[in-house]
């Protein structure tokens, strides 16, 4: 049982993964693709951030808690899950670069968290508009 | 004296350009191009190269002279407040909109939107 919430934590840990690739460089494939990010994906995902939980970090939380045994484990459940992140070679990367920018406990100008990476996805998108695809003139 | 000004100067640059980051691509298709392709991406850079909001850093080390800090205490910084307003409203969402990354996705998404519906450039 075991191994299928782990898989289940790394299936989220890949869509996310393939998620924030797909919105940064999907504007590469084709101009539908930059066009539906800009204008559809990313209003969508701010809209869901408004919620007041966040979608992912609670599907993992929620995964490893129905697997953690706490009398035998010593690791917490963030520890698990960032165990499990770090299998993968971009997360790895991801953290490297938001600890530069993890200062007394305030992250607001990281350019990889999730605000940081929508709005990279924006400029290369908009960019790939203009100078690629000659939508914007 | 020269501080007391340059302050006042600094907080009015700092809330035009926030209020042009939001609302500027409703008033013209030139702006809302100049925000998307000039004023959003350099925000963002000095944000990952500086680590820190430039105009604030500036705000803050003003406050050199004793004569500015009683002016100071006058003339309140009223983009503290306005920021502290704001981002008190989204305080429980995910990810809050009013911080300064959040404030330039809402900008994009206005002037893009402004771009399409209002001045059919896209």
């Amino acid at each position: 049982m075991k191994e299928i919430y782990i898989f289940l934590l790394k299936l989220i840990i890949i869509i996310q993964m393939f998620g924030a690739l797909f919105i940064l460089f999907g504007g590469i494939k084709s101009v539908e693709y930059a066009k539906l990010n800009v204008m559809v994906i990313i209003p969508i995902i701010v809209l869901i951030n408004l919620l007041p939980i966040d979608f992912f970090e609670t599907s993992k939380k929620y995964i490893v808690s129905k697997y953690i045994d706490y009398s035998n484990d010593n690791k917490t459940a963030e520890e698990i899950i960032e165990e499990n992140s770090n299998t993968f070679i971009l997360p790895k990367i991801h953290k490297i670069i938001s600890n530069r920018y993890f200062v007394d406990n305030i992250n607001t100008f990281n350019p990889v968290t999730y605000q940081g990476i929508l709005v990279l996805a924006l400029i290369i998108n908009v960019y790939l508009l203009k100078y690629k695809w000659n939508l914007i003139k | 004296m020269a501080n007391n000004s340059m302050f006042i100067i600094i907080m009015l640059l700092h809330f035009i350009v926030w209020f042009t980051v939001i609302f500027g691509a409703m008033f013209s298709s030139t702006l809302a191009k100049f925000n998307i392709f000039y004023l959003y991406p350099a925000t963002y850079l000095s944000y990952v190269v500086f680590n820190a909001c430039i105009l604030n850093v500036f705000e803050s080390n003003l406050s050199g002279d004793k004569e500015f800090n009683i002016v100071k205490e006058k003339i309140p910084n009223f983009n503290v407040s306005l920021y502290e307003f704001t981002t008190g409203l989204f305080n429980n969402c995910a990810q809050n909109p009013a911080s300064p990354m959040g404030m330039i996705i809402v900008g994009f998404i206005v002037s893009l939107y402004s771009l399409k519906y209002i001045w059919n450039e896209i």
